[in-house]
This record gives C-alpha cells, sequence and structure tokens, in this order.
C-alpha cells in the first residue's frame, strides 16, 4: 500500500483527471442506458410489428429515438475518448513528467534496475486503464443494442472500435504511445503533442488496416433493400450472364437497360450486395484487439529500451 | 581496491568537450575533493560513475566495476547526490525514504530517520516546506541510507548558505569517519571542501591538474611573491591575489628549506595555480605553464 502511495502520489493530477473523465463517462452512458431502459418498450416493437401496442407507444418510441440519438452521440463521443484520456495521461506521466521535473535523477541513482523502476509503475498503471478501457468498452457494446434496437450487436459490425473489447487494446496502444513518447522527448508538452498526433494516426491507421482486410473479406448476397445481416460494402449488379459487376460497367456494358429497375418482376439485372457476413465480428474483434495490443506493447517495450539507455 | 579508475577516458558532447584521456586512480578512504572550474567535467566524471553518461573513449571502473558495461552494479555501489536535490515535490520526506526502500535493495531506512531526526528535519515535510539546505541534507539522507561504500556529492553546497553548507559537510564527514565509507565531492570553491577533504583532484578543462593528499599538495608546493627568479623547483603558474600582484606557484623538487623559497601555500593557492596553469595553457599565453626556475 505504501508502494503504491509513493508510486501514484506523484501522478495524483493524472490520477484525478482520469478518475473525473471516467466517472462522468460512466455516468453519462450509464444514465443514459437506464433513461433508456425506463420507456420499458417492448422488443417486439423495434422489429416492425405493427401491433396495436407498439402503435400506442409510437410517441414513446420518437422519444427514445431522440434520447438514443442525442445522449448517444455524446456517450459514444466519452467511450472513444476515454482509452486516449486514460493513456496519454498515464503514459505521460510516468516517464516523460519524471525526465522533464528531473526526479528520475533521484530514482535512477538509487535503482540498480531500472526495468525493475518502470515495471513497478507500468504494470499496476497498465492494468488498471487497460480494465477502464474493457469496461468502457463493454457500456459502448450496451450503448449499441440500445440506440439501435433489434439489430445483433455481435453481427452488425458497426461502430468498429468505438464499442466492445477493442477498447481495452487502444487503452494499451495508447498508453504504451505515450509512455515512448515521453521517454523520448523527456519533455511534457511537446510530448503531449506528438502523443496526441500519435494516438489519433494510430486510430485512423487501424481504422484504415480494418476496412482494407474487410474490403476483402466479403461474400456476395442478392438484396436490393440492403436489409442483409451483417455490414454492406458495396452494391453491384449481376449481369443476365450471372457477371457480377458495379453498377458503373453494367452501364458501360449494357447502357440504359441495366439501370432499368433491376429485381423488378421482369429484370435481367439482379442487386447484388457485397456484404461482410455478421460472423466476421468476432474475428475482426480479435484481430483489431491484437493489432492495437501489439502495438501498445511494442511501444512499452521500445520504452523499456530508451528508459535503460538515456540519461535521466 | 581503488574508488575509482580511469584509463584515457574522454566524454563529447555535441559541441563541447568534458573529459580529455583523463588517468587517474583515486584510492579508497576519506573524503577526495573533486575540484575545478565550471566546465572542468566535474559532474561528467560523477555522473558517468553512475551510469548517467556513457565514455566516449576510454574506460573507468567504479569499485571495480565498469558503469558502462554493467551499471546495475556499479549503482548498487554508490550512494548519489545531484547537484540540485531532485526531489518529488508531492512526496514528503518519509515518502522518499520508502521510495529509496522500494527502489533500492537493503536500503537502510532507519539510518536515514535518524539522520533527519538529528537534523531537525520533519518527517511529514514536503519539499517546498524545506529550505535549500534541508533539501540537500534530505538528498544526502537517502544517500547515507543506501549504505554504499561510495558517496558521490556532485557540487551539492552550490546553492547553500554557510551555515548549511558547515552543517552538510559535518554529515559527510562523520560518515566518512564512522565507517567503510568514502565520498568524492565536487566543488568549484576550495574554501568548501577543504575543511573536510583528505585529497584533492583538481580537473581543469577535461584533464586531470593535480591528484595527491591535501598534506602533500600543501607542503610540496611554495609561494614566491612576484614573478621575479629564485626558488628551487618547477613553475606551476603565475596567479594574482586578491588584490591583483602576481605570484609563483612552485612545486619542489626537495625540502624546502632554502632561504627564498617563498612560503607555504594554502590549498585554496595550490588549486588557484594550477588552474591558472590550465588556463593559460588554453589560452596559449607563455607566462603560466611549468616553465623550470
Amino acid at each position: 500500500m505504501s508502494l503504491a502511495r509513493v508510486i501514484l502520489r506523484p501522478h495524483r493530477f493524472e490520477a484525478a483527471g482520469v478518475a473525473v473523465v471516467s466517472v462522468l463517462t460512466f455516468i453519462v452512458a450509464g444514465g443514459l442506458a437506464v433513461r433508456l431502459l425506463a420507456y420499458g418498450i417492448p422488443a417486439e416493437c423495434f422489429t416492425g410489428a405493427a401491433e396495436a401496442s407498439c402503435i400506442a407507444r409510437q410517441p414513446d418510441m420518437t422519444a427514445y429515438f431522440e434520447t438514443a440519438g442525442v445522449w448517444g452521440f455524446v456517450a459514444e463521443a466519452a467511450v472513444t475518448l476515454l482509452p486516449a484520456v486514460c493513456g496519454v495521461f498515464f503514459g505521460l506521466a510516468l516517464v516523460g513528467k519524471e525526465l522533464d521535473q528531473g526526479t528520475t535523477t533521484f530514482a535512477w541513482s538509487l535503482a540498480p534496475s531500472r526495468r525493475r523502476w518502470l515495471m513497478q509503475r507500468v504494470l499496476p498503471i497498465g492494468v488498471v486503464i487497460v480494465v477502464i478501457g474493457l469496461a468502457a468498452g463493454a457500456i459502448g457494446d450496451l450503448l449499441e443494442i440500445l440506440r439501435a434496437p433489434g439489430m445483433d450487436p455481435n453481427g452488425s459490425l458497426a461502430h468498429l472500435g468505438l464499442r466492445g473489447a477493442v477498447i481495452g487494446g487502444e487503452t494499451l496502444a495508447y498508453f504504451g504511445l505515450a509512455l515512448l513518447v515521453g521517454a523520448v522527448i523527456g519533455r511534457v508538452l511537446p510530448a503531449l503533442l506528438l502523443a496526441i498526433v500519435l494516438v489519433a494516426s494510430s486510430f485512423v491507421g487501424v481504422t484504415l488496416l480494418t476496412d482494407a482486410f474487410l474490403s476483402t473479406e466479403t461474400v456476395l448476397t442478392y438484396g436490393a433493400d440492403g436489409g442483409v445481416p451483417g455490414r454492406v460494402v458495396d452494391f453491384m449488379i449481376q449481369s443476365p450472364e450471372g457477371d457480377v459487376m458495379t453498377f458503373h460497367e453494367a452501364y458501360v456494358r449494357y447502357g440504359e437497360a441495366a439501370m432499368e429497375s433491376p429485381d423488378g418482376p421482369s429484370a435481367t439485372f439482379r442487386t447484388v450486395l457485397r456484404v461482410n457476413p455478421p460472423e466476421l465480428y468476432p474475428f475482426v474483434v480479435a484481430r483489431m484487439l491484437v493489432v492495437y495490443s501489439v502495438l501498445g506493447l511494442l511501444a512499452i517495450v521500445l520504452s523499456f529500451a530508451v528508459v535503460e539507455r538515456r540519461r535521466p | 581496491m581503488d574508488l575509482i579508475v580511469t584509463a584515457g577516458l574522454s566524454k563529447r558532447y555535441r559541441r563541447t568537450t568534458a573529459l580529455r584521456d583523463l588517468t587517474v586512480s583515486l584510492p579508497a578512504g576519506g573524503v577526495t575533493a573533486l575540484v575545478g572550474p565550471n566546465g572542468a567535467g566535474k559532474s561528467t566524471l560523477l555522473k558517468l560513475c553512475v551510469g548517467f553518461e556513457r565514455p566516449t573513449a576510454g574506460r573507468m571502473t567504479v569499485l571495480g566495476v565498469d558503469p558502462d558495461r554493467d551499471r546495475a552494479r556499479a549503482v548498487a555501489k554508490v550512494g548519489y547526490v545531484p547537484q540540485s536535490p531532485s526531489l518529488y515535490r508531492d512526496l514528503s520526506a518519509d515518502d522518499h525514504l520508502d521510495l529509496a526502500r522500494s527502489l533500492r535493495p537493503g536500503f537502510d531506512v532507519a539510518h536515514s530517520r535518524e539522520r533527519l531526526r538529528i537534523l531537525g528535519i520533519p518527517l511529514s515535510s514536503l519539499p517546498r516546506e524545506l529550505s535549500g539546505g534541508q533539501q540537500a541534507q534530505l538528498s544526502l539522507a537517502v544517500a547515507l541510507g543506501t549504505r554504499a561504500a561510495l558517496l558521490l556529492l556532485d557540487e551539492p553546497l552550490a546553492n547553500l548558505d554557510p551555515l548549511a553548507r558547515r552543517e552538510f559537510l559535518q554529515v559527510v564527514a562523520d560518515e566518512v569517519r564512522g565507517g567503510d565509507v568514502s565520498a568524492v565531492l565536487s566543488s568549484h570553491v576550495i574554501s568548501d571542501v577543504e575543511p573536510v577533504c583528505d585529497r584533492l583532484l583538481v580537473l581543469g578543462e577535461g584533464r586531470v591538474l593535480l591528484h595527491e593528499t591535501v598534506a602533500a599538495s600543501i607542503a610540496g608546493h611554495r609561494v614566491i611573491e612576484g614573478t621575479g627568479g629564485g626558488g628551487r623547483g618547477s613553475l606551476v603558474a603565475l596567479f594574482p591575489d586578491r588584490f591583483g600582484s602576481l605570484h609563483r606557484l612552485v612545486r619542489l623538487d626537495g625540502p624546502a628549506s632554502v632561504p627564498g623559497d617563498g612560503r607555504t601555500p594554502t590549498l585554496e593557492e595550490v588549486v588557484l595555480g594550477y588552474l591558472a596553469s590550465a588556463r593559460g595553457a588554453g589560452a596559449g599565453t607563455s607566462t603560466t605553464i611549468g616553465a623550470a626556475a
């Protein structure tokens, strides 16, 4: 307990900041969930059932979706920002701030092993913030269910990276990146600016990487209205010969005939959807989690190497 | 075993050279004053000892361990007090001792607490509640708690008032006399460290200018008034006294019993003479460097 106190006390500003942001996030998200559940709208009303009881609840459903829309956006933004705040605040503090304030001279002149010094800090704080990230991810999943009732959150592939276990991986990645930047630069303000850039870049990078993978992990299915399970990647068209092509290619090859009411009773062209099947969701989440975790762990390992070699 | 042994040790920074081909061996025991002007390489030498810097060339050992190759073992053998106390502003004195215990195997908290108690420094006080002298004492108490065989004190007196300096030096002297502890105390003010030091290592522009015991330093030199001839031995340098008059510092070749050999120098005059010789060599003047008398 004493050790935890002396390790955390110099970083109490960061600890307080993370605690406040976490509590606010959980209050907003949890409050929204409670509010939406309090409407008590039966699940079947969200599936388009035309029962009288559902029609009578139409005003409640309108209010439900208004609340989910406005506060859902706020809660989702909070859940999205939480891993960045946790990771960057603590990541920068553990080495960068100590270097900036010169306290590493005190610590490193006493510690025969700088690795142990860093491990004493990275391990407990890393575990705590990853747990916070996982909790935020679970709340993100809950919000997804409440904001889009009737949709299977584990199959929709919507809001990837903004909910679920991925948030835990993101927290680890942002923590590692901030730790590394702080260890290399050794000044809080420039390190903060660079860490923000790196965190944003890694989020965009992993999202683009995931999209690139997903664009190749598709199956073709019929469905003119797009109401198919999974994530629609592209609308395409199938010629009478059975060739699948883009609408542009179809127009070039067949002219206006391809565009005239496909899927109609007498149509010879059919709309084809390229979709990521819902069963892909656990694999995609696991892959994003691995990418973020590897990024975070790599940055942490590099931070250890930097701390081992640099001057205090 | 010698405290610090260097062989051809050099340390270059981007634009400056802090140490040049330094070869020296400091024997164990007592307090060694590491003296030189600002930029002489004193802090660099101590930082190399504790693994905070890496040599550009040459080798060194600290109590038989090369800090560049095995920093962990080297750090485990020394207690280090930096130039300005690098204390955690949010941790009390006692917290610093707890932190030190978590970082350093075998850290003697009781010994450090006793030192602070004797000095009247409350264990609950934060660094901002302590004077500069008390902060330095806290740093020293932590270093003493390591029970290291070698204390490296990097200009800890620089920002202290005279009373605080005296108290600090008293603690160092007590510790060195009371146990198997040696200390290397760097300063650019010889009068600060003279009361406690047994040995003198004068650095100038990254080189060793003088290294011997304090007693030998004083006995082996003479100050001769004026710039004329006379005296036996080698001229170290011409140096001005506080009124601007030039004197010669001469290193004796034999016993000083002949009239005209001048007077016994103070330790400060010996150091001043050697520093003047380095400056003269650096500036390329012909008046101050080692011509035979």
